[in-house]
């Protein structure tokens, strides 16, 4: 017993890269915001580490209809950090007036396909769709669809709602103090629904901008975990005592991230086929994978994230083959003329995130005869001129998958969501086929013929080359020996976390 | 004394509009929009939501229209809304102004006392160790030159990382607290932010002390026999220091741009860092306030500077 309150005395401090502008993750995908505040918060459903869905603030539920209706029957034992009771009402405030109208991911995916939602009693909520949906669950967790107190929030601006600033949850930390720039206090949630959780006493996020910095501040013990890691850091927390690294791709940002590049399909000569694939055959991933991002990411096969797992088949490693990319422009007429560059391609990217790769990439590209005219600029401007002024050759994402290809794959491809906002089908990529089978495999209940379905998408989509996949983000975490029992691939990291004697 | 504050005052009035002026235009100008990243990485929810918030803010109207609201509001005192956190922007830098005042000014001290040290202890060696002397000038030369962000993480790696002596990250420690914790976490940044100002004072203060050494009224001192400490403090230094103050008050500048990077490798929570994170999300109202308040620093500094060298020299004071 005096062991166990010990551990519960005791403080986690957590790094996060920036200030997030709030803390309400169901108006905003933004990881900075999700990393911190689903301690906050929590979905009708978890995730275990294997995804599968587990009971959140959803004790059970039924499948209904062939998967038309999803019925969810809440714990009857929840209340808000303010002793206010959490009813279904506020699971259907929360999606009709945050997620479906300013939650990017579900806005995209799940609002054309819902009905309805109803909440015929207190402790029941029920999802309507027209037509079967498959990917439900995966939707629910406090990454995706964080639940928000409507007693709060009815009846103001979601977005300039002043409880953003000082949040109110039902998650298992609640909220103390923030001071801008320094640091986010939470404490123990002492009456969370799982009983004898958290077992940590306060979890301080501290806000440390320069990695490298953030890096020194763990191998002294400063702080406990990094929820991130750069390829710069990593070879000196591998070597530093009391240091654990562990990976997941999973993550508060979406997850299984593939760093790709966008080529704008618009523009002659990215609309021929051929040019993509020998611009796609020019990039050697494993160099990019080992030497740029030194271990932190591992060359890409395709549209699918591989850890996700989504297809009936893992697609092959994409090829190198500048000889092959070379007679592939000259079968597309693209030759040089009087020692000039076969082709010049100007590529928007932001840095500093994007530099490195920029460079690279130029004397892969360089290699094959295609120059690549740089074009950098701050993150912010880039996404304006690549995805709402839609003026480049070649652009640069990292498009996360979610934890279901419905949620981050679809959106990318959908010539539907060909629309001057940020971090969707930027290359203009339309074909109906491919439309057309995303829907079917939302629809798909069956898991193996949907992967059977997804597998369709992949060969079609690897065929088209809409895009040139560079590599998929292995989500590096580090953190003291002396933390156990993280949660890494959780937006709830902390529930189970606890400190051992140094 | 009084006709040279009233005097700067209202010379500084036309200068601050002009400055807040141009800002705004060049803002304005920038690339980049606010509202693109407000929903995160996952996009944003439909082309008509980003439409309706850039209505809301008056994006869509035309920069004069905006920058003649602007002055409105600023005449009413009001710096706005902050786009970001949706909260005052006025409460926004109160909020984080304490930390870089704090930081500035420990770094001008430490500018002041050391690099004075340092120039009068390099001058000492001139006269008497020359070849010792050029070869440590050259050596602080190079290393008291290195910009924030290299001189900063190199502090870290030697004070924090190799000798565990002081903290690296933050203003206090999230386990302990206290104004010794702040302490600690105040000498790193604070160094580094001083580290170029200093040099420049220790090489000015060299120069002039080589130079006062050298005049007849310390010939005279010394052959009245009176002890060298005692020259030093009455009649060399006060004659040598005018030009490494007149330097230290002039940079204030240099506080406010180093403030920025300084804050960034320590995470310092002053409002240099505000200024990055704002620019970074193009929250204009709250990139206008940081600068307009960095004007109003600098613009007090130098006033302050003047004030201080009247009441040094009375050649200033006559005007």
């Amino acid at each position: 017993m005096a062991q166990a309150s010990r551990r519960i005395a005791s403080t986690i401090v957590a790094v996060a890269g920036g200030d997030p502008a709030h803390l309400n993750p169901a108006i905003t995908t933004a990881g900075g915001v999700h990393t911190i505040a689903g301690s906050l918060y929590d979905g009708l459903v978890e995730l275990d580490s294997a995804g599968r869905p587990q009971p959140g603030l959803a004790e059970r539920w039924e499948v209904k209809d062939g998967g038309r209706t999803y019925v969810f029957h809440l714990r009857p034992d929840v209340r808000w950090h303010d002793g206010v009771p959490f009813t279904a009402r506020d699971v259907t405030y929360t999606f009709t007036e945050m997620l479906l109208k300013y939650s990017a991911r579900a806005k995209a995916g799940l609002a054309p396909a819902l009905a309805g939602i109803d909440a015929p009693d207190a402790a029941t909520v029920i999802f309507r769709f027209r037509k079967p949906y498959a990917p439900l669950l995966k939707r629910l967790t406090v990454d995706e669809a964080p639940i928000l107190p409507r007693h709060l929030y009815e009846g103001t601006d979601p977005l300039s709602n002043p409880h953003n600033q000082r949040p109110v949850g039902t998650g298992p930390y609640r909220f103390v103090e923030w001071a801008h720039g320094d640091r986010i206090v939470f404490e123990r949630n002492a009456s969370y629904f799982v009983r004898g959780r958290p077992r940590i006493g306060r979890l301080v996020w501290r806000i440390l901008p320069n990695s490298t910095a953030a890096a020194i501040a763990l191998e002294r013990g400063e702080v406990d975990y990094l929820g991130g890691v750069d390829g710069p850091e990593l070879s000196r927390l591998r070597a530093a005592p009391g240091v654990r690294l562990g990976r997941n791709p999973a993550g508060a940002g979406g997850g299984w991230c593939v760093n790709t590049l966008v080529p704008n399909l618009r523009h002659p000569p990215l609309e021929d086929v051929r040019v993509r694939r020998a611009l796609s055959l020019a990039i050697d991933r494993a160099f990019l994978a080992e030497r740029l991002y030194k271990g932190t990411a591992s060359p890409a096969h395709g549209p699918f994230h591989t850890a996700l797992g989504a297809t009936d088949r893992t697609a092959p490693p994409l090829a190198h083959d500048s000889a092959g990319a070379v007679r592939l422009l000259g079968a597309a007429n693209i030759v040089a003329r009087d020692g000039a560059p076969r082709l010049r391609l100007r590529f928007t990217y932001g840095t500093p995130g994007f530099a490195a790769l920029a460079e690279t990439l130029r004397d892969q590209f360089a290699r094959i005869g295609v120059e690549l005219l740089l074009d950098p600029m701050d993150f912010n401007s880039a996404v304006e001129k690549v995805y709402i002024k839609q003026d480049f050759d070649l652009g640069v994402a990292s498009y996360c998958n979610g934890a279901d290809p419905d949620i981050g794959v679809k959106r990318v491809y959908d010539s539907r969501n060909v629309l001057p906002i940020p971090f969707n089908n930027g290359a203009g990529y339309r074909n109906p086929v491919v439309d057309s089978l995303f829907d079917a495999a939302a629809s798909t209940l069956d898991p193996v013929r949907r992967r059977a379905v997804y597998g369709q998408v992949q060969r079609i989509l690897l065929d088209d080359v809409p895009y040139l996949w560079l590599v998929e983000t292995d989500g590096l975490r580090a953190w003291r020996a002396t933390v156990r029992g993280l949660r890494i691939w959780s937006g709830h990291t902390f529930d189970e976390a606890t400190i051992v004697a140094r | 004394m009084w006709r040279i504050v009233a005097r700067r005052l209202v010379l500084a009035v036309p200068l601050v509009i002009g400055v807040a002026a141009l800002n705004f235009t060049l803002v304005s100008l920038a690339p980049g929009d606010p509202v693109i990243l407000l929903f995160g990485e996952g996009g944003a929810p439909d082309v008509a939501t980003l439409a309706a918030l850039r209505s809301r803010l008056a994006l869509d109207r035309p920069i004069a229209e905006r920058l003649v609201a602007y002055f409105g509001e600023l005449a009413r005192g009001h710096l706005g809304q902050s786009i970001l956190e949706k909260r005052s922007v006025t409460g926004a830098i109160a909020e984080r102004l304490p930390a870089t005042l704090l930081l500035a000014s420990a770094a001008l001290i430490l500018a002041g006392i050391f690099g004075i040290g340092l120039g009068v202890l390099l001058s000492r060696m001139a006269q008497r160790t020359p070849r010792l002397e050029r070869g440590t000038f050259l050596a602080l030369l190079l290393g008291g030159n290195q910009p924030p962000f290299v001189a900063g993480i190199v502090l870290i790696v030697i004070f924090a990382l190799i000798l565990g002596l002081l903290p690296s990250q933050g203003m206090t420690s999230a386990r302990e607290g206290g104004s010794l914790d702040t302490l600690a976490h105040l000498v790193l940044p604070a160094l580094t932010l001083a580290l170029q100002p200093m040099f420049a004072v220790a090489r000015v203060t060299r120069a002039r002390l080589l130079d006062v050494w050298q005049r007849d009224h310390v010939r005279t001192a010394r052959a009245a026999g009176i002890p060298e400490w005692r020259i030093l403090w009455r009649h060399v230094l006060p004659n040598a220091l005018t030009a490494p103050i007149t330097l230290l008050a002039l940079s204030a500048a240099h506080w406010v741009g180093g403030a920025v990077l300084t804050e960034s490798v320590f995470a310092w929570p002053g409002i240099g860092r505000l200024a990055v994170d704002a620019t970074l999300a193009r929250d204009y109202p709250l990139i206008l306030g940081v600068i307009l308040t960095g004007t109003l620093l600098v613009v007090g500094a130098n006033l302050s500077a003047d004030l201080l060298l009247a009441s040094l020299d009375p050649r200033v004071r006559r005007g």
